[in-house]
């Protein structure tokens, strides 16, 4: 069994804002609407490898609904760095570049395509995460993407569970390179998770129900000094923007916060 | 009761021993001899122990100086011209040497003389082979169960005279076990011994309230319960909490986190020792050793802690141990008991540091229906979240076993890191022939 740890917060994230989009508006668009070059950067998509993507990590809704997300990267200007399983041209290749693309943002433009889209930021100074991300593109022995892709695509073929990554700790690639490029700058972006499931889900809720965690988390890291010439980043409440376009299955009305709230 | 002699702390050039004396008078005329000279003993004993009654034993710990790095010494205490107990000591090399003449260090823990009638875990402990023979023992907690026969304690309180009296036999019969081949007695007195306690050396989840154990319900029944139990736990293990080694590149700590504890789950060592081992682990220059009493990759209890033991996890203090963990720039081996199984697990910090926790318990397994449960870690480090801490994927090495054991460490130097192997000894039915398992192998930068 896998689950998100309640967090204890009794409202959300008030940095956290909803940012509808505009009738015929892409993603890209609405970027610039939200004011924000970089960060981490969630979106949904339609596919059937997506909407497979959304189901597999419903169990970390307390309601069991689909997730609002299939695809978790880092944005940086205009483009996206991520791991997505429709991009794994040479097998080869895929290794030896550790499955890290870099894709330009308006590839996500479509809004049939990608209805829910989200960019959060978990600290003012981002450029220590991207230099971790090198760190994590250079090595298998950081963080193995291959091994993770593949357990993905045995669940995405039928050939495993449909949740069985997640069971066993195996994070989506895309979310644990995200996740591992904040945990070497020093930000936890998962703290409601007891395992190494990384996956889009779990970090939109750390940023929507986590606020006083990492309240805490930026006055500790204060009081030890830590500064971006150590490699480190400042953590701070997370703070962005979301829009939703897509909801796959009625939340109850007696679902907790988690749900009812988004 | 005969008189004990028993090497504790060691440096390269000293050694701390603990003399115990019999009930009665403590002699007029004593020395220990063996080292560079004949020292006499400074007759001024403590009684043991030194509350309700009489004593039943004189105590005095005395410094052996002017010794050689990495050499043995057989120490002989004499009364008035008589030998009368002996010990064995090797002293510390002045820095770790390399591969071809390893340190080894013994670890353990969970000794109960009870359950170890015939001596096998130090029958074990000698006849383990030359090339593994530890130069320093790390006991890691519950040396002794002062709360046992449970039958004993159960539902029946005691007066402070009938446990001074229970407890100080159960020491002195355990720490002067011996057998003409084996013993406990024999372990402690073959090798310098570091050690930590743990709840058994007060009582289960000391220092709440056990419910089984009538005379923890009171704070006078806890008070003097505690008394006592640190009285003889100073006479006979040793009365510093933090032990410190520095045998570069190697550094290391043995940390008592029992007898600070506080009952409302805030505090596992006084505060000024956690600001001293967060410093010592900012501030590493080389790979570090850790002894605790209980081990850190563990969750925490939940409300079957008021019942059973809480783990350091559930203490608050455990945030600062591990954020100061999680940042470290060496790789920390973590050692400690507890538990009843034989288990090594691994943390890969975001850093690239690494924290190799080594679990070995039980020497004696108190009960059966208290052991042979072996439990995984959980997945991730720290098991709770911790504001400010990063977590981080722990991996479980195949090496397990809930059988009696002993484990060995051989330490070596390799430039500025340290390599390092552990290897399990199973005790068997009689420590006649103890079998070894490997255990983990590895190189700490």
């Amino acid at each position: 069994m896998f689950a998100m740890r309640h967090s204890g917060s009794r409202s959300p994230n008030g940095h956290l804002r909803e940012l509808p989009p505009r009738a015929r508006g892409g993603n890209v668009a609405w970027l610039k609407r939200a004011e924000m070059s970089q960060g981490v950067v969630l979106l949904g998509g339609n596919s059937v490898t997506a909407l497979r993507l959304r189901m597999a990590q419903s169990r970390l809704r307390s309601d069991l609904t689909p997730s609002h997300w299939s695809v978790a990267g880092l944005l940086s200007g205009t483009e996206v760095i991520t791991v997505t399983f429709d991009t794994i041209g040479d097998p080869v290749e895929f290794a030896a570049r550790n499955g890290v693309t870099r894709q330009p943002f308006d590839r996500f433009d479509d809004p049939d395509e990608f209805p829910n889209v989200c960019v959060l930021l978990f600290s003012a100074s981002f450029e220590p995460v991207l230099e971790a991300l090198d760190e994590v593109a250079n090595g298998r022995a950081v963080l193995d993407v291959p091994a993770l892709t593949h357990a993905w695509l045995e669940a995405l073929w039928g050939v495993a569970d449909l949740d069985a990554p997640l069971r066993e700790g195996r994070g989506m690639p895309g979310a644990a390179l995200v996740e591992l490029s904040h945990a070497i700058a020093g930000i936890e972006l998962t703290p409601g998770l007891d395992s190494t499931a990384s996956c889009p889900e779990a970090i939109w809720q750390s940023a929507r129900w986590w606020t006083d965690y990492y309240r805490e988390s930026a006055a500790v890291a204060l009081r030890a000094g830590v500064s971006a010439a150590k490699g480190h980043a400042q953590p701070s409440v997370p703070a962005g923007a979301f829009a939703i376009r897509s909801r796959l299955g009625t939340p109850l009305s007696s679902s907790s916060k988690e749900v009812r709230s988004k | 009761m005969t008189p004990l002699l028993m090497a504790r702390e060691v440096t390269a050039r000293s050694a701390w021993l603990s003399v115990l004396w019999p009930s009665g008078s403590p002699p007029q005329v004593a020395e220990v001899r063996g080292g560079p000279a004949p020292v006499p003993i400074p007759l001024a004993p403590t009684p043991v122990p030194g509350s309700f009654g009489p004593p039943a034993a004189w105590h005095q710990r005395m410094e052996l100086t002017g010794l050689s790095p990495a050499s043995d010494y057989q120490l002989v205490l004499t009364e008035s011209g008589t030998p009368v107990a002996e010990c064995r000591v090797r002293t510390l090399p002045e820095g770790l040497p390399a591969i071809n003449a390893p340190l080894n260090v013994l670890l353990a823990s969970c000794y109960s003389r009870e359950r170890d009638p015939t001596g096998a875990v130090g029958r074990a402990f000698l006849r383990l082979p030359p090339a593994s023979r530890p130069s320093l023992a790390v006991l890691t907690g519950d040396q002794v169960y002062l709360d046992t026969p449970i039958a004993h304690f159960l539902f029946r309180p005691h007066t402070g005279e009938q446990l001074a009296t229970e407890f100080a036999t159960n020491y002195a019969a355990t720490f002067g076990q011996r057998f003409p081949d084996g013993g406990f007695g024999a372990l402690v007195s073959s090798v310098a011994t570091l050690m930590t306690g743990d709840d058994h050396e007060l009582w289960n989840n000391a220092p709440n309230v056990a419910v089984h154990l009538p005379d923890t319900w009171t704070p006078f029944g806890r008070d003097a319960w505690s008394t006592l139990a640190r009285q003889l736990y100073d006479a006979y293990q040793t009365p510093r909490r933090v032990h410190a080694l520095e045998i570069p590149p190697l550094s290391a700590r043995i940390v008592d986190t029992r007898f600070s504890r506080s009952a409302d789950r805030t505090q596992i060592v006084d505060p000024q020792t956690m600001a001293e081992l967060v410093s010592w682990l900012a501030g590493l220059t080389g790979p570090a050793l850790l002894a605790l009493g209980q081990p850190i990759l563990v969750p925490t209890t939940g409300f079957v802690g008021h019942f059973t033991d809480w783990a350091l996890a559930d203490y608050a203090q455990y945030a600062e141990l591990a954020l100061a963990l999680t940042n470290v720039n060496h790789d920390v081996v973590l050692v400690t008991g507890d538990v009843h199984f034989g288990r090594v697990a691994e943390v890969q910090l975001p850093n690239g540091r690494r924290i190799v926790e080594i679990v070995s318990s039980p020497m004696a397994l108190v009960d059966d229906r208290a052991g042979r449960n072996w439990r995984s870690p959980p997945s991730i480090f720290p098991a709770r979240s911790i504001p400010g801490v990063v977590s981080a994927p722990v991996s479980v090495q195949p090496f397990q076993t809930v059988e009696n054991h002993l484990a060995t460490l051989a330490l070596w130097a390799e430039g500025t890191s340290v390599r390092l192997e552990h290897t399990c000894w199973l005790i068997g039915a009689d420590g006649s022939q103890p079998q070894p398992v490997p255990g983990y192998s590895g190189r700490l930068h």
